[in-house]
């Protein structure tokens, strides 16, 4: 190095020169290192450096405030046995197991939930990767950690309300689906998998086009368009033969925005009324056969009223003509013979016309309002008191009786139920009539749903229990007509007016004893 | 004054019978014409086919009009009367068996001035007829010389 030229004081001086240079980059050694260690200490991050068997030589401060220890507690000891991993013992073997694989050179990642202090749970993604010498040559493990608690958890919280919207819309009883501007579908819910036996994951991407026959897949495009156009949901009908079958869907149809106000998809909610509909139809059937039978039944009463009576004037007529005309004769037997002619063509009037007015009552329409019973029944005892006087009859009628139903048939109710009892009392004994409601607590169960229970009692001729299945059947009597007259349609009246209105009627009763009737208007 | 006649619009030649019987029982002597349908009832009163020649002034005094006729019905009858303005002075009596609410109604709307039913006991049937020719034939009002042909 020195050629012998070179003077004491300049070896002194380059000497000098070196040892500052040195000094310097000395300081400078120094002040790297404080900055590396200020970095190693003070990182977010967990750091620790791991030798080949793994044993913990050095670690940064933030595991060790994360686990609330000090460093001392874990220098020199296995990397697995510390406290974060402390959790389960088969975490501890993952750990083992990734290390060993850290060690064969492999750059090896895993998240794990660790414990810190007080309990306290994190979710750490930990790296462990080979550190090797210039020669190549693994020396060290580093092992890093880095907290990923708030990303997992807002991460889980998307995957829960997306589970959770998924399982709502997989459930719904509608069919549900979203299909981009194009006309793509994506995303269809398990109804709609069901329906048209597609896979959500090889259906996404198709269209109607691919799924119905063109004319429906035109419909829905259609409905589609109206929705991104005008931006706003629209509610309707929508039609298609599936599998033979007709379906009929009540469809919500809505688009969504992006962030830009731009619909991006239309979504669209689907109700099956298939079975709504289909019963919609039934009833438009029954109610279009109801009427046809009506129209028939009133073509037959017409008939009825005019053709049926014609013959009966003739008969009336004619006996008639032969009493007036050839008394002279007809002998005293002849004569009653006609006489009974003339009375049977009568009836047989009678009769007719009753039968009209049943089949009148059944054809009207009813018209429900509040009606006053209690009044309705004091104006039909007035008129029977006018029409058929009658010597001692005691009528009570509860005041304030009201009830919800059609006023001029109650009135056919009340007349044909006191006017029995007016006919059927007082042949011998003084005559009773009441008309009144029993309190709620005497009526019956199975009459309970049918709303307050009336009655019309009386203590007069009354009835064989054995026979009450006649009562109200079109002609049937009780009596023989020579003790009460009638045809036998006022009660078979009473009962259709009842069940017009929903309700029922029955009678109880003995022979002698009297008889009441009951009836209940519905609610 | 010369008894005007009757118009008795009747298919049924028992009802007709038995018509005209109560109306002499009761003394209701006009000559009464018989039309068995609706078309001879028109014909009739328009003075037209098997009537044609007759002198129109000559109105019935009263129209007796089943409902129920053969070709035309009484309610048609009724309107075709009524319709024509020569005609509105003519009692138009509704005899018939139907006592329909609806026919009651329409014959009613038509302008018929009365709707009886015929009652199937002959001695009501002539007491109807016995009120009916009273009121119409004797009680009833009309103007003179209201028809101009």
């Amino acid at each position: 190095m020195a050629d012998g030229k070179e003077t004491q004081v300049q070896l002194i001086k380059r000497l000098k020169t070196e040892i500052s240079v040195h000094k310097s980059t000395e300081k400078d050694l120094r002040e790297a290192l404080r900055r590396a260690n200020v970095a190693w200490e003070q990182a977010f991050q967990f750091i620790g450096l791991l030798t080949l068997d793994g044993t913990m030589v050095e670690v940064n401060r933030a595991p060790l405030n994360f686990a609330g220890i000090e460093k001392s507690d874990i220098i020199g000891k296995p990397f697995w046995g510390a406290p974060w991993f402390s959790l389960s013992e088969d975490l501890q073997e993952r750990v083992r197991c990734a290390f060993s694989r850290a060690i064969n050179g492999e750059h090896v990642r895993f998240e794990e939930w660790l414990r810190g202090k007080r309990g306290i749970l994190r979710c750490i993604d930990v790296s462990m990767k080979p550190v090797r010498d210039e020669l190549e040559e693994i020396v060290f493990v580093i092992a890093e950690g880095h907290d990923i608690t708030e990303r997992k958890q807002a991460e889980q919280g998307r995957q829960e309300s997306e589970e959770r919207l998924q399982a709502i819309l997989d459930n719904s009883p509608a069919v549900i689906y979203l299909k981009d501007p194009q006309g793509c579908y994506r995303f269809i819910n398990r109804k709609f998998e069901e329906l048209f036996h597609v896979e959500r994951e090889r259906f996404l991407g198709k269209t109607d086009h691919d799924l119905f026959e063109k004319s429906v897949a035109d419909e829905f495009s259609k409905h589609d368009r109206a929705v991104i156009k005008s931006g706003e949901a629209i509610q309707v009908e929508e039609e298609l033969t599936y599998d033979g079958n007709l379906l009929s869907y009540l469809s919500v149809k809505f688009p969504l925005h992006d962030v830009d106000g731009e619909a991006y998809a239309v979504c669209g909610i689907s109700s099956d009324i298939t079975e709504r509909k289909k019963m919609e139809n039934a009833i438009r059937e029954s109610a279009r056969r109801v009427r046809a039978i009506n129209k028939e039944l009133e073509a037959f009463a017409y008939s009825v009223s005019h053709d049926l009576r014609a013959p009966l004037r003739s008969i009336d007529g004619f006996s008639q003509i032969l009493l007036e005309d050839y008394s002279d004769v007809l002998d005293a037997t002849g004569k009653d013979f006609l006489a009974r002619v003339r009375a049977s063509s009568q009836k047989m009037g009678q009769l007719i016309d009753d039968l009209l007015k049943l089949s009148q009552l059944t054809r009207g329409e009813i018209v429900k309002r509040r009606v006053d019973l209690s009044r309705l029944a004091q104006e039909v005892v007035d008129e029977l008191r006018e029409e058929q006087v009658k010597q001692d009859v005691e009528v009570i009628i509860a005041p304030g009786l009201m009830a919800q139903g059609d006023q001029a048939l109650l009135r056919v109710v009340l007349k044909n139920l006191l006017g029995n009892s007016w006919k059927f009392t007082g042949q011998d004994t003084h005559a009773r009539i009441e008309f009144g409601a029993l309190p709620p607590a005497e009526v019956e169960e199975d009459n309970e749903a049918s709303g307050t229970v009336f009655f019309v009692r009386d203590n007069g001729a009354g009835f064989d229990m054995t026979f009450q299945g006649k009562l109200f059947g079109a002609f049937q009597r009780l009596h023989r007509e020579e003790e009460f007259p009638g045809t036998g349609i006022g009660l078979a009246t009473v009962e259709r007016i009842i069940r017009r209105h929903g309700g029922r009627v029955w009678g109880k009763g003995r022979v002698g004893e009297g008889a009441t009737f009951f009836f209940a208007l519905g609610v | 004054m010369e008894k005007k006649l009757i118009l008795l619009v009747e298919d049924s030649p028992d009802d007709e019978l038995l018509t005209i019987r109560a109306l002499k029982k009761n003394n209701i002597l006009n000559e009464v014409v018989v039309a068995r349908d609706g078309v001879e009832a028109l014909d009739f009163i328009f003075a037209t086919g098997t009537y044609a020649g007759r002198n129109l002034s000559d109105l019935p005094q009263l129209v007796l009009l089943d409902l129920k006729l053969p070709k035309v019905d009484g309610l048609e009858v009724l309107r075709q009367v009524r319709e024509d303005e020569r005609n509105c002075m003519l009692p138009v009596v509704i005899l018939t068996s139907s006592k329909e609410e609806n026919d009651l109604a329409k014959s009613y709307k038509l302008g018929a001035n009365s709707y009886i039913r015929k009652p199937v006991d002959f001695n009501q049937f002539s007491e109807a007829i016995k009120n009916l020719g009273l009121y119409w034939l004797v009680l009833n009002e009309v103007p003179t010389n209201e028809r101009t042909p």
